[in-house]
């Protein structure tokens, strides 16, 4: 069936089945423009630095984002944490929630395993025999002190020997001067093991931290970071302009 | 590391040059001292016998202390025991300064031989004692 027009003088036909196809046209052109938009809240654990590549296109660090209705691809992704790759699907007009603890990625937790070998190692090598020769030296120190102490008291008890005047006093000056000589043998007997103690754990110290600096801290290679950043390009990592976007051939 | 150490170690080898040069068994000089092996300090000046009333007889002992071996002044009293019949009397300093002393044994047998320890006692404690032995005659 046609159906006859004017335009300005000019008469024109077009058939009614052309006309409701290019209306059912337009009516899909309009409604693919008037696609609504919802909004998706993410929490998620670590909360301070996580990051996320919405669709492979775009790599965001926000708490939310606003996008179209419909499922989307989201790659989550924290420093020391593995990638988490997901759908999410967004209501029109409406804001959903989503909250997930992201798992530690393989890496860091044999990162983390070598780590405590390292440290019981380095407590081994480093810590131990430097507190076992500060402590030994402290030792030595303090009997030296003390066999100071005892040699002054048996001389000044010697020295009262010239002043007493009183007999028992000079029999328990006596008893006292045997006592002070015990005390000053043991005192130098202690100021003897202690530095030689001492000495071997310096010389022993020593040698175990010249062999000990070859250890080095093993620094945390994040794999999952250089694959999460490998997904996307970002110029901003180049100080170059802002902005995202991804080739597509 | 080593440098601390070695300085660690100079100072205790330094500290450990005391010696023991304390011999007890020399400390015999003081005359105080129980053990005091040195010469009499106390001396016995003269001996006499006495009659009063007659017929009872007492023998009479005049002491002095060498005070001038005394390390420091001190007061004290003279401690005499008779051995005859173990008798014992402390006599007081009549003065700090005084040391001659005056011991009376009474009634002693005439002709019989009478011993004394004396020595000097301070502060409930006695010095060497020397034994003294005189005829009542």
């Amino acid at each position: 069936m046609d159906m006859d027009f004017y335009i300005g003088s000019k008469r024109t036909s077009i058939s009614i089945k052309l006309a409701l196809v290019s209306i059912f046209g337009l009516v899909q052109l309009l409604g693919a423009f008037a696609q609504g938009t919802g909004e998706l809240r993410l929490n998620i654990d670590p909360g301070h630095n996580f990051q996320f590549i919405l669709d492979d296109q775009f790599r965001m660090q926000q708490h939310s984002v606003k996008v179209s209705s419909g499922t989307h691809n989201f790659k989550i992704w924290a420093p020391e944490r593995a990638i988490v790759d997901t759908n999410l699907t967004v209501f029109s007009d409406s804001t959903a929630f989503f909250s997930m603890e992201l798992p530690f990625s393989p890496e860091y937790v044999q990162w983390k395993k070598d780590m405590s070998t390292f440290q019981r190692k380095f407590t081994l090598y480093k810590v131990v025999p430097s507190v076992l020769t500060v402590g030994t030296g402290i030792w030595a120190i303090v009997s030296a002190v003390n066999y100071k102490n005892s040699s002054d008291q048996l001389q000044d008890n010697r020295a009262k020997y010239d002043e007493l005047v009183v007999p028992r006093e000079l029999s328990d000056l006596k008893v006292q001067l045997e006592q002070d000589k015990d005390d000053l043998s043991s005192a130098e007997t202690q100021v003897v093991i202690s530095t030689s103690v001492f000495v071997v754990s310096a010389v022993a110290t020593w040698y175990i931290l010249n062999r000990a600096k070859s250890m080095e801290v093993r620094v945390f290679n994040d794999k999952a970071k250089l694959e999460f950043e490998g997904l996307v390009y970002d110029p901003r990592q180049q100080g170059s302009f802002a902005g995202n976007f991804k080739l597509k051939f | 590391m080593m440098k601390w150490v070695s300085y660690l170690l100079l100072v205790l080898m330094l500290s450990a040059c005391y010696k023991d040069d304390v011999v007890i068994e020399d400390l015999t000089y003081n005359m105080f001292d129980p053990d005091y092996t040195g010469p009499a300090f106390i001396e016995v000046i003269s001996v006499g016998l006495q009659q009063n009333p007659p017929g009872v007889y007492h023998q009479v002992l005049n002491i002095r202390v060498k005070d001038e071996l005394f390390p420091n002044p001190t007061t004290y009293k003279l401690f005499v025991e008779c051995l005859n019949d173990t008798t014992e009397e402390e006599i007081i300093q009549q003065l700090p300064d005084i040391h001659e002393f005056t011991y009376i044994k009474y009634d002693v047998e005439q002709g019989t031989e009478y011993c004394y320890d004396l020595s000097l006692r301070v502060e409930f404690s006695n010095t060497r004692r020397d034994e003294h032995c005189y005829t009542a005659q």
